[in-house]
């Protein structure tokens, strides 16, 4: 009886606070499609146990949602990245663009669009979602996910249609960071930035 | 003692009968098919035993349809399996591209030596390394690091070479539950 009580009271308890995050979990979906355009300067940083330092790399992410349209572009210390436009995909080098034809480079398209666009619906059916302020934590229900054992995306408590930093935790312990500075919201994307 | 001095020689020799019949008795008999080899090529044969392919069977089945050569694969492998054949377990969660690897023939040729020489020669081991550090700055790295740590001198590409090699000519090939199978081809089965 006691046990139930307890679970009872739980309940109570949680389920206004579950039902707030919802809602301001809704309000930053609200906010976040206003953005149609986006651009702007990264950091990467990955923590790799096979190096016994962490690499930095620099670039810049261009979005353009109407279009379909990203270019996640390194520009330091090598000059690669990754172009999606509508259903296609090509891998950057240098000046080059090669097209990745494979299905896992749709997977890829549809899951980067997914982020990009924070389509909390979608992740929802792949992700356990917690708020913390303007923290939010996303674990794969799936505990065997081979890539991704959490994801935390920091938003700017100001503005949160701004992401200032994601952080990607893998099961082996490894690391990545991205650090986001100079975002503009809906500026002017000419085509030549594609 | 008259009767030993008498019967010394009829005492051991039903002494040794009935220690060879408590031997037969007791030992495992054993087959060696290498015993009907001539003797001209029993070295290679002997050497071929230990092989993994020797302990490998690869069925290939064709139909008119993918569907129907996997019905006949099916069929094959229950019947080798009711003789004694032993089907590698396929996990479907487990790393899909050593499953595929699993189900290639184990071949060895001398055009894979020469490859594998080649990639464990220092020019391309100093390539190979200058690649992947290119390669750890890119967002494919999230894919790639751990094939970086299992593989640094990227073996698995000439495999892949041979694998594509199988599928030419065809479209799509695919790999569902333990078969390799290609549209209205062939399929290759791992019994």
């Amino acid at each position: 009886m006691k046990y139930y009580l307890s679970l009872l009271l739980c309940l109570l308890f949680t389920l206004p606070w579950a039902q707030e995050a919802n809602d301001a979990l809704q309000n930053y979906a609200k906010q976040i499609s206003t953005v149609h355009t986006l651009q702007s300067n990264f950091i990467e940083e990955k923590h790799l146990s096979l190096l016994s330092e962490p690499i930095q790399s620099e670039g810049i992410l261009s979005f353009n949602k109407n279009t379909q349209q990203l270019r996640w572009q390194y520009q330091k210390p090598f000059e690669n990245g990754f172009l999606i436009e509508k259903n296609k995909v090509y891998r950057l080098q240098g000046t080059t663009k090669k097209p990745i034809e494979s299905a896992m480079g749709r997977l890829f398209m549809a899951e980067m669009l997914v982020w990009l666009t924070l389509d909390f619906d979608s992740l929802q059916k792949n992700y356990s979602i917690t708020l913390n302020g303007s923290e939010i934590t996303f674990v794969p229900y799936h505990k065997e996910h081979k890539v991704v054992k959490k994801i935390t995306v920091c938003l700017e408590a100001k503005d949160p249609r701004i992401v200032t930093q994601v952080k990607m935790e893998e099961p082996s312990g490894d690391f990545i960071v991205w650090k986001f500075n100079n975002t503009q919201i809906n500026p002017t994307l000419s085509t030549e930035v594609f | 003692m008259n009767f030993l001095r008498r019967h010394g020689k009829l005492l051991s020799f039903v002494g040794l009968m009935l220690l060879g019949s408590w031997g037969l008795y007791c030992g495992i008999l054993e087959e060696n098919i290498l015993a009907l080899v001539p003797n001209k090529i029993k070295q290679q044969v002997s050497l071929f035993e230990h092989s993994p392919l020797s302990q490998k069977l690869i069925v290939i089945t064709q139909a008119s349809s993918a569907v129907q050569a996997q019905q006949k694969a099916h069929e094959v492998e229950q019947t080798l399996l009711q003789a004694g054949f032993i089907r590698p377990k396929v996990q479907p969660d487990g790393n899909i591209l050593l499953q595929v690897l699993s189900t290639l023939p184990g071949l060895f040729s001398a055009q894979i030596q020469t490859e594998t020489e080649k990639k464990i020669a220092l020019p391309a081991i100093s390539q190979q390394f200058a690649r992947y550090y290119e390669e750890l700055f890119s967002f494919q790295s999230i894919a790639t690091t751990e094939r970086m740590i299992h593989d640094p001198f990227n073996l698995t590409e000439i495999i892949l070479n041979g694998w594509s090699k199988i599928g030419q000519g065809v479209q799509t090939l695919n790999f569902t539950d333990g078969f390799l199978t290609a549209e209205n081809v062939f399929i290759y089965s791992l019994t």
